[in-house]
């Protein structure tokens, strides 16, 4: 008999994600006696900024980003989409900084998931493309 | 210079918490077991020489909850909203009658801090919790009636005591379903409490002291104020949002003397577990027996009369669990430096 096993290496990669992301914290996930994960402790690990916005959109993130930032992001044919999180990462003097913006009026918990949903894609899809990238560019 | 982005869409996928006292839609049903137009007092105590005791789907096991708390202080969060902290000690008791006394089964007690917490950062919000939580207390975010903040002082309190009470309901819940097999009576309505039981298959029934509701109509009244001790109305169907039951009232005291709407308590039974019984008025009256049998005679206990003992029991039990409100309230303002 046989098992489909597919499932089972995007959940380990998964969980060695969120235990490189407590490491980064310096955390110890399994000492950690608290039934609230320490969410904006992890995000600090990372050079990340976090910002709620009310009513955010893809306008309203470039607004936001052009002031604090001075960057701009491309903006889609429906800017004013209604979105509940964005991240936004550059490269800046050899560092990776990001910005997690969340939608300031949506209810607390869906705020927390926003910004560890956008913490995800930080650590998971765009750290290594980011990686593989300074690693390009330093071996030339 | 690189730059990559995300964006997720907004997916408004949690409903706010819905209030536990609220009234919602519900349908009366007074033909259920009589014409409402024939509507009449049931004598239940005239069942001949049968006990209680002898009865093997007696009630035996009695939940009841307490949310003991008190609004402590209040924020002013940004936007301007002023936002109420309740500090309450929630929860949950089991006493089960074994041999014929009274003893504990089941209890739980948590310490609980609800507010509204939506117009604050998250961060902020996560930290504040976290302190809590190492201190003993938990944070329970409140969802104010309409959805969003308000600049009423009185909604936003509301709604930190509606949480609580919600929070109350859960470990009542728990408490039910330690044993959902054996014949329980919870104190009050059962769609709060239907997280702790099969409303199919478990024997779990409602007794209500307090009413906030008239389920009857014009003659209903009449025979519920003319009600004699040992007398019930006729079963209704009451259609909830998520829970159908059938209920009665039964008059447990009172005489020429009191109030004619003061006295007697409204049973209330899954419709769907009733049903598989096969409509056993019988056992509505052996309930209401039993329920009658099961009174408080305590005299020092104000609503002894329409409290049934092990629920008096199981409200001491809890009661000696608490810690003084004073002291707690004292203990949060130090840790807070509110």
């Amino acid at each position: 008999m046989t098992t489909s096993t597919s499932w089972k290496e995007p959940i380990a990669e998964m969980l060695a994600a969120v235990r490189r992301v407590y490491e980064e914290a310096g955390l110890d996930q399994n000492a950690t006696k608290s039934e609230i994960v320490p969410l904006y402790d992890l995000i600090g690990a990372y050079p990340i900024r976090v910002a709620e916005l009310q009513d955010l959109t893809y306008q309203i993130a470039d607004d936001f980003l052009r002031v604090e930032t001075g960057q701009r992001i491309p903006i889609p044919a429906r800017k004013n989409k209604p979105l509940a999180g964005y991240l936004y990462v550059y490269e800046f003097a050899t560092q990776f900084y990001g910005c997690i913006l969340v939608k300031a009026n949506d209810m607390i918990q869906r705020r927390r998931f926003s910004a560890a949903h956008e913490l995800g894609h930080y650590v998971l899809h765009f750290m290594p493309v980011l990686e593989r990238e300074k690693h390009r560019s330093s071996s030339k | 210079m690189c730059c990559i982005s995300c964006q997720c869409s907004n997916v408004r996928n949690i409903v706010a918490h819905p209030n536990n006292e609220q009234i919602k839609e519900e349908r009366i049903d007074l033909d259920y077991e009589q014409k409402q137009d024939a509507w009449k007092a049931f004598n239940f105590n005239s069942l001949g020489n049968w006990r209680p005791e002898d009865w093997s789907e007696r009630p035996i096991r009695f939940v009841d909850g307490k949310d003991v708390g008190q609004t402590i202080a209040w924020l002013r969060a940004p936007g301007g909203y002023p936002v109420p902290i309740r500090l309450s000690q929630i929860g949950s008791v089991t006493m089960r009658i074994t041999d014929g006394e009274c003893r504990l089964e089941y209890q739980v007690v948590e310490r609980v801090v609800s507010m509204v917490v939506d117009p604050f950062p998250w961060y902020e919000v996560e930290s504040f919790a976290s302190e809590l939580q190492a201190h003993g207390f938990r944070l329970l975010p409140a969802y104010p009636p309409d959805g969003a903040p308000s600049y009423d002082f009185e909604k936003m309190r509301k709604a930190t005591q509606d949480r609580s009470k919600d929070e109350m309901s859960l470990l009542e819940e728990a408490a039910i379903a330690q044993d959902t097999h054996v014949p329980t009576i919870a104190d009050g309505r059962l769609e709060p409490r239907l997280g702790g039981f099969d409303p199919v298959k478990s024997p779990v029934f409602g007794v209500i002291k307090t009413h906030y509701r008239n389920y009857l109509h014009l003659l209903g009244m009449q025979v519920l104020y003319a009600l004699e001790v040992g007398q019930r109305t006729p079963v209704f169907a009451i259609q909830e949002e998520k829970l159908s039951v059938v209920s009665w009232y039964i008059r447990l005291a009172g005489d020429f003397a009191s109030f004619p709407n003061w006295g007697y308590v409204r049973a209330e039974v899954s419709q769907k577990w009733f049903e598989t019984r096969g409509h056993d008025w019988d056992w509505v009256n052996r309930l209401s027996q039993t329920i009658y049998v099961y009174r408080s005679r305590e005299r020092s206990y104000e609503r002894a009369p329409v409290t049934l003992h092990p629920i008096v029991r199981a409200e001491e039990s809890l009661s000696a669990l608490l810690t003084h409100t004073g002291i707690l309230t004292n203990r949060f303002y130090h840790l807070t430096g509110l």
